[in-house]
């Protein structure tokens, strides 16, 4: 670190700076349209004259959106949603990827259970019997219909088990020769240890609880009990315009509305965008080795 | 038996670990699945699944007779195989540059800048999208017209719209992708690159003998994994960017289900397809899985 | 020990999160454990007022706002029919208004009905074969108010005919007026501007099109003459469409027309498609369309509309509410348009293409207990809707009886719509010597209200309701068309018929492929014959074959 770079590494680093950059740049154009359409006036948003910047500067579109108790309740539905499904889901996920992260001799059926847990991957049986399922359980109008149905993501447990395998042995075998069982090494030594990894698949999982809404739709008998984005579909789909009563002008003027849109769009995606962040100070590296030095 | 009671008294913490996931999944996937024999039916609803009659191979038959078949499903395994090879290699490569940045604010603005679009919906970018490639007004063929090169109608032109969808897909969903690599370079030993820089190797070298092997699971399950999506070329995409000129090259196999649903209210035809698709699935990722484990001797899963 | 006390936290989380997840539902929670037996329970069988219950499933809509204390559950509407016809309104679900239709599916496939809802056509059909729905043939007959029955035949029976299987009527259809013409709208400002003549011809709005793209009234970068989105033909397609302008050449889309010889043909092949094809190929040759539009959806289209470079447009009568979001602004009218009949390629009119005006049904499940309740709460609706009483007026606005924007209306659970509208009669005549004693109807009443805001200049951005409802507003064509028998009704009508439900896909996007690729002069105009040949072979002579089989069987 303190000898100097060569230039060809300076080169490198400045040009590799600028690319990310660039790319960066790309990304964060469309969110600055759409945020610049969501302070625009309704006119000029429908005529396409929004680039980067608001044109006739105003902010209807928030007040109308934050003027409705309904979005009020289904954000509350959807952190709700959000804290008990990672929850539930994390803890079911560092427990069942840990003996699958096992070898053949240590846990001799553990490739028979991978394939029954990936199985559930590539096969489902469609969106009725799944509905009847849920239905005959009693959950209907509950958190837990759209919680417990994906309380097991079998992708995250294949992410965490291939993470666990690279811890190194030895650490385990020390454990072991204290006494601990496979809970209690579990919980001390790869909870602990798979941090990165943790974040990783608790950040799927949030993304994922955050952004489903079909599941709201199809399991809420109330729309009071939609989570936000099932409540977003309900504002943001598009109308039957062949059959337009004369009561419906006034909605479908509503319903076209692109800055209230854009709006809403960037009010709900605004919590799960400052997650990563935030989840970001777990990615650090040589997490593993430290612990084995010491 | 003995050695059975022995493995057993060995292994039996793990065996319950395992009970809370697999009592969520017999209950959510395993018994859901018995739908599948839908594929088979004719459903008639008050007649339910075990009622229903069973017709054989028509509803894959009425996939099967469609003219375009073909067409479709060469559309669908060209977009698609495109997407997997560049969602894998660009969030790869997008990870292991950010890595080389030393600046550890500048590392987590652009991580994070870089993960935005994942949360945009197609809806919404089409418009986005018709804009930025229109040929008349649209800033990238402006932008091609610096280097002389005549407007082109991407979105319209059945030469391009399947670049259009890998490039714009890959654009969208790459931040989120470099998420899993990066958690991957976490774990790879420090002492490994101190010792390759003793040995005099740059950092090229570097990133060949240490950085890759280092990720080199993840980038095979991850592989894996994709592979099974060879027959999912992207719905949402898809449906909110394809018109009529570029039917042709755009049509994959979950628009044209779609575009059946509305006419067929038989949830047959649907099941059908998906089970088709699943057993595909299946069997590429089964054969990646075998030749992993026999090529490096490493089981994904 | 250690793993004991791990497991027992798993077990104490996993147990937190099963318990912490009830919702509070503001309804009984019906949930029937295993069997799909209906919720229906006769509160009263002889003991108490014979109230009897029927149930339904109900769409929310962020129109509908309750009063304080009042919910699906619990209302004045649903009070008023319990204690006027003595019939308990419950929901076994409500389900957003945009998500509605998806959940019936569900409701349907998974076998758990309500007493009664709303289904489409294909629906009914599947409904009727699965034996699930019940023939309301008798108690329609013996429960039907003959005002009701009078109500749902004024079209002359047409709408009721589609509801019947092999002579048992198995929905009541959920009818509205099918008289619903599309119009072209144009920049009248711009023709004063540029001295055009108003289009009365196909060629007067080619004309007027050449000079609006030529001129560039609007001053933008780039003008062209008349707008189009991405799905010219489809039904959906309200503004931006294209199927108006194929009826000013006489061809039709996917409609069925008697062939001359007693039997039905589909107009997608018949020569006069290729005729309007060409003339839109010409069109597009010359500029007068824009060359991304089969990209753009319609409201992507409608930014060259609302940004001046395009000041004409086909459509359906509500066309002018979007073309306020560009003609109003700041309360100053800054575009002016017109509404025109659709003008014709030759001296015999245009005729108007248009539906039946039933597509949806209620109908009645076998499992309901009362399902003359349900007759009963038509008949209540009808009467109400058409001759309320003071004390009625709750059925249309809630307890308070007065119009304060809360749309209780939704709140019927059963509605259908008149057959026919005089709108076009009443409306531009009311509104133009502001006598508001002809009114008719509620909706009429609506229309007047919002077109005089904007007629006394109180809410300039009412304008669009004038020029729907306004003297030479779109309505006000509708008398002549009606009169003078300017439309083509479809003929054939119900569920698709066998080969229909399997290839009208296929047809569909065959014929928007190769229409488009005319249109946009990628393929001649003759791969129209081979598109016609094409389309007899992949299904379409099959088609033509059941259609006139089941018309037949009308005779």
């Amino acid at each position: 670190m303190v000898i100097k770079p060569s230039f060809g590494r300076r080169a490198f680093l400045v040009s590799n700076l600028i690319f990310l950059a660039f790319i960066s740049f790309l990304c964060l154009m469309p969110i600055i349209h759409i945020l610049a359409i969501s302070f625009s006036s309704g006119s000029a948003a429908a005529a396409g004259k929004v680039a980067l910047w608001p044109v006739e500067f105003t902010t209807a579109a928030y007040d109308n959106v934050f003027g409705k108790p309904e979005y009020v309740r289904a954000f509350g539905i959807s952190i709700q949603r959000v804290v008990v499904g990672t929850a539930l889901s994390m803890l079911l996920t560092i427990v069942t990827a840990y003996p699958l992260s096992k070898d053949r001799n240590t846990f001799r059926l553990r490739t028979v259970y991978a394939w029954i847990f990936v199985f559930t991957i590539l096969f489902n049986g469609g969106l009725i019997p799944t509905y009847l399922t849920i239905k005959s359980l009693g959950l209907i109008d509950s958190l837990g219909a759209l919680v417990f149905p994906m309380a097991i993501n079998v992708f995250n447990v294949i992410l965490l088990l291939n993470f666990y395998r690279n811890l190194p042995r030895e650490l385990e075998d020390a454990s072991r020769i204290d006494g601990a069982g496979h809970f209690s090494t579990l919980w001390k030594i790869y909870v602990p240890l798979s941090l990165p990894a943790l974040a990783t698949t608790g950040l799927f999982t949030m993304v994922g609880h955050w952004n489903s809404w079909f599941d709201g739709m199809l399991y809420m008998n109330h729309p009071e009990n939609y989570p936000l984005q099932t409540f977003l579909q309900t504002v943001i789909i598009k109308m039957d315009f062949r059959f337009l009563k004369s009561e419906n002008v006034e909605l479908m003027l509503q319903l076209s509305d692109r800055t209230s849109r854009a709006a809403q769009i960037f009010v709900a995606a605004f919590p799960i965008l400052i997650v990563y962040p935030f989840l970001q100070r777990f990615f650090i590296k040589g997490i593993v080795m430290g612990s084995v030095k010491e | 038996m003995n050695s059975l009671t022995r493995m057993w008294k060995k292994e039996w913490p793990l065996h319950l670990m395992l009970l809370p996931g697999l009592a969520f999944i017999i209950i959510f996937s395993y018994i859901p699945m018995s739908g599948i024999m839908m594929a088979f039916q004719k459903y008639v609803p008050n007649k339910g699944l075990f009622g229903s009659p069973f017709i054989g191979w028509r509803n894959f038959q009425l996939l099967m007779d469609y003219p375009d078949i073909r067409r479709v499903f060469f559309n669908t395994v060209y977009i698609a195989v495109m997407k997997i090879v560049a969602g894998l290699f660009v969030p790869i490569t997008i990870a292991i540059l950010l890595n080389e940045l030393r600046r550890e604010w500048i590392k987590r603005t652009f991580q994070t800048l870089v993960y935005l679009p994942h949360f945009l919906s197609w809806v919404l970018l089409s418009g986005i999208l018709v804009d930025i490639l229109s040929p008349s007004s649209g800033i990238f063929n402006q932008m091609l017209g610096w280097f002389g090169i005549k407007p082109i109608f991407f979105l319209g032109d059945n030469n391009w719209f399947p670049y259009v969808m890998v490039i714009s897909d890959v654009w969208k969903e790459f931040g989120f992708g470099t998420i899993v690599y990066l958690a991957a370079l976490t774990g790879i030993n420090p002492t490994l690159y101190e010792a390759a820089e003793i040995d005099g190797a740059g950092r090229w070298k570097q990133t060949l003998h240490v950085t890759l092997p280092g990720m080199m699971p993840i980038i095979v399950l991850m592989l894996t994994l994709n592979i099974g999506n060879v027959l999912n070329a992207g719905f949402d995409q898809i449906f909110n960017l394809y018109s009529a000129p570029v039917y042709e090259s755009a049509d994959i196999i979950d628009t044209f289900v779609y575009r059946m649903g509305i006419q067929q209210a038989q949830f047959g035809f649907a099941t059908a397809v998906g089970l088709l698709k699943s057993v595909v699935s299946f069997i590429f990722i089964s054969v990646s899985y075998v030749l992993a484990y026999r090529l490096a001797n490493y089981r994904i899963f | 020990m250690k793993s004991k006390k791990a497991l027992a936290m798993i077990s104490l989380t996993l147990a937190l999160a099963i318990s912490g997840c009830g919702f509070k539902s503001s309804s009984e929670p019906n949930q029937q454990l295993g069997n799909s037996k209906d919720p229906i329970q006769t509160t009263g069988t002889g003991n108490s007022d014979d109230i009897i219950e029927v149930s339904t499933v109900s769409p929310s809509d962020p129109y509908l706002k309750f009063d304080e204390g009042e919910d699906f559950d619990k209302n004045s509407v649903y009070d008023a029919y319990e204690q006027d016809i003595g019939v308990k309104i419950t929901n076994k679900w409500i389900a957003d208004v945009s998500q509605f239709k998806e959940r019936v599916k569900i409701a349907i496939a998974s076998n758990d009905l309500p007493d009664f809802l709303l289904v489409n056509a294909s629906q009914l059909k599947e409904l009727t074969e699965a034996d699930m729905i019940m023939d309301l043939t008798e108690i329609y007959d013996q429960h039907a108010t003959e005002e009701t029955k009078k109500f749902l035949t004024v079209d002359g029976g047409m709408q009721m005919k589609t509801a019947m299987f092999d002579g048992k009527m198995m929905g009541i259809p959920s009818s509205y007026n099918p008289f619903n013409y599309q119009f072209l709208f144009v920049r009248t400002d711009w023709l004063k501007e540029l001295g055009l003549p108003e289009p009365k011809t196909m060629d007067d709005l080619i004309e007027i099109a050449e000079a609006f793209k030529a001129k560039n009234p609007g001053g933008t970068k780039q003008a062209y003459g008349i707008s189009v989105s991405k799905n010219p033909f489809s039904t959906e397609t309200g503004v931006t469409g294209l199927r108006a302008f194929l009826n000013g050449y006489h061809a039709y889309e996917n409609t069925w027309m008697e062939d001359g010889n007693g039997g039905l043909m589909n107009s997608d092949i018949q020569p006069e498609m290729k005729q309007a094809l060409a003339a839109l190929q010409d069109m597009f040759k010359k500029g007068l369309i824009d060359p991304e539009f089969a990209v753009k959806d319609s409201e992507k289209a409608a930014e060259l509309i609302y940004d001046g470079s395009i000041g004409m447009v086909f459509g359906a009568s509500w066309t002018p509410a979007q073309l306020a979001k560009g003609a109003v602004k700041d309360g100053k009218v800054v575009q002016e348009w017109g509404v025109y009949p659709i003008p014709s390629v030759d001296a015999s009119p245009t005729l108007n293409q248009i539906g039946l005006g039933v597509d949806e049904y209620y109908v009645i499940s076998k499992k309901a207990k009362h399902p003359e309740g349900v007759i009963k709460l038509l008949n209540q609706y009808i009467v109400t809707q058409s001759h309320p009483t003071e004390e009625q007026k709750v059925y249309e606005y809630g307890k308070d009886r007065v119009e304060k924007g809360a749309n209780y209306w939704l709140l019927n659970p059963l509605r259908v719509g008149r057959q026919i509208d005089n709108n076009g009669e009443i409306l531009p005549k009311a509104i133009e010597t502001k006598d508001a004693s002809i009114l008719e109807t509620k909706d009429q009443k609506t229309r007047y209200e919002r077109a005089m805001k904007y007629v006394d200049g109180s809410d300039i951005n009412m304008w669009w309701e004038y020029l729907i409802s306004g003297p030479n507003g779109a309505v006000s064509h509708n008398p002549k068309i009606q009169q003078n028998k300017q439309y083509l009704q479809n003929k054939f009508y119900g569920a698709p018929t066998p080969t229909m439900a399997d290839r009208q896909e296929i047809l569909t996007k065959k014929r928007d492929e190769i229409f488009i690729k005319i249109i946009m002069n990628q393929v001649s105009v003759d791969e129209f014959d081979t598109f016609v040949e094409e389309w007899k072979k992949l299904g379409g002579d099959e088609i033509t074959k059941e259609v006139n089989e089941w018309y037949q069987s009308l005779q």
